[in-house]
């Protein structure tokens, strides 16, 4: 079996795109697990954190790495699907708040959700209420991930989330609301919402146990 | 202690707009930039810079907004903090948070500059320039274009400083190269003035020795 130059963390941290591009369809190719290639990765995506926070990396690096990992995921989705049939299971919508246009976060978590089985739609950045609300009865997701980078936007979070509960709340299945970005406790208190992440992977565990109900 | 004048804590930013307006013989401390990134170690930081001044002064006064709540959970321990009621340092240099909505609603996808940014570099065009350096400039071209996806505007905010000439240049020259439309705005140093001077009204939080910053006292701001 023909080995690959590096793994694909290192050429992901690296930001460099062609070659982990061209890894991914070739570890593919030589029969390897998705699931594993996922993995790898997401071992990249997080050492492309730690230099962004060593000051390393500046937030264009950020954004790099979410466009390549949306690239491998148009890669891996198809053949992750016959991979997660009846794993995890469930309707997400995702958007960024009105009045915020950031978008790098909700994109990597987007990536994430698709891999392990969820059917996202995304609504997009700086989405008014009214149409987050209006994508939501139309899509009936069991979550819906607001993202917010900016907190000038909190409050945009707060009325989505109080217009979201108000136009939802005599569904059958009522969509739990999480949110994502520069949040912590206190911001999910403050705007209202069921659950909060500031990290892809805990957003992802926080979908699995609201969706488990 | 006793030390009627207070000292500032500030990022390099807002002390750019603070020096022209402080009194001589008034104690800054300027934090590095960097720390933006990561607000956990920005509020470790601060709080550490807080708890050193408060051994020379009464009273702190922080050139920092909520800052990605980074300032949510600061203790002055035996002194008084007085912070603006801000969500960032935009607000600070268009002088009232109602100005910076009034901006960030006609136009979400902005890009600021001030000349304070430019001189720390935090700029799209010093990163690209530093991203060609290390990748080339196809690449380089490529990450600039999708980190400025969704913007639309590079807005220059005129804050009053002398000699701005060559810093209006460069945001132009920044607008051009990334296809933004350029816009100069005005901004005030009406708040910068009352950080200094006073009167700390409904524009500030004051935080008595002892009292956590919480999230919600800047919801006034955002009513």
């Amino acid at each position: 079996m023909k080995t690959p130059k590096r793994p694909i963390s290192e050429s992901l941290s690296d930001l460099n795109e062609k070659e982990t591009i061209a890894a991914v369809e070739e570890r593919l190719e030589l029969g390897d697990d998705p699931i594993r290639i996922m993995d790898q990765c997401q071992e990249g995506i997080i050492e492309v954190g730690r230099r962004y926070e060593s000051g390393e990396y500046f937030i264009s690096a950020l954004i790099m790495a979410g466009e390549i990992m949306r690239q491998i995921s148009e890669i891996l989705l198809p053949v992750l699907k016959k991979e997660i049939t009846g794993k995890a299971s469930g309707r997400i919508l995702l958007a960024t708040v009105q009045r915020d246009i950031h978008f790098i976060g909700k994109n990597i978590f987007k990536v994430l959700l698709q891999c392990t089985g969820y059917t996202v739609q995304d609504a997009g950045e700086d989405v008014p209420p009214e149409k987050i609300l209006e994508a939501t009865l139309a899509f009936s997701p069991d979550v819906i991930g607001l993202s917010c980078l900016l907190s000038s936007c909190y409050d945009s979070m707060r009325d989505t989330v109080a217009i979201l509960k108000e136009g939802t709340r005599d569904l059958e299945t009522i969509p739990r609301i999480i949110i994502g970005g520069r949040v912590n406790e206190k911001v999910n208190q403050y705007v209202g919402a069921d659950g909060w992440a500031d990290d892809a992977m805990i957003g992802l565990r926080l979908c699995h146990k609201l969706i488990r109900r | 202690m006793s030390n009627p004048r207070p000292i500032v804590i500030a990022c390099p930013t807002v002390i750019e707009e603070m020096q022209p307006l402080l009194p001589a013989g008034f104690k800054t401390r300027v934090l590095d930039f960097g720390l933006h990134v990561n607000p956990d170690r920005l509020r470790t930081t601060l709080q550490r810079a807080i708890d050193e001044a408060a051994k020379e002064a009464d009273t702190i006064i922080l050139g920092y907004g909520l800052c990605a709540n980074a300032v949510v959970g600061l203790v002055p321990s035996n002194s008084t903090l007085v912070i603006p009621r801000v969500d960032d340092c935009i607000a600070i240099f268009l002088g009232s948070t109602a100005a910076y909505r009034e901006q960030s609603q006609k136009v979400p996808g902005t890009y600021y500059l001030t000349k304070g940014w430019i001189e720390v570099g935090d700029t799209p065009f010093e990163e690209h320039k530093r991203l060609v350096d290390k990748y080339g400039k196809q690449r380089a071209d490529r990450m600039i274009a999708l980190m400025l996806k969704n913007y639309t505007r590079l807005a220059y905010i005129d804050t009053g400083q002398a000699d701005q000439k060559g810093y209006r240049r460069y945001a132009r020259r920044t607008a051009e190269q990334f296809n933004l439309r350029y816009e100069e705005i005005s901004g005030s140093r009406a708040l910068v003035r009352k950080m200094i001077h006073g009167p700390w009204d409904d524009d500030f939080i004051v935080v008595r020795p002892g009292q956590t910053v919480e999230l919600t006292d800047f919801s006034i701001a955002c009513p």
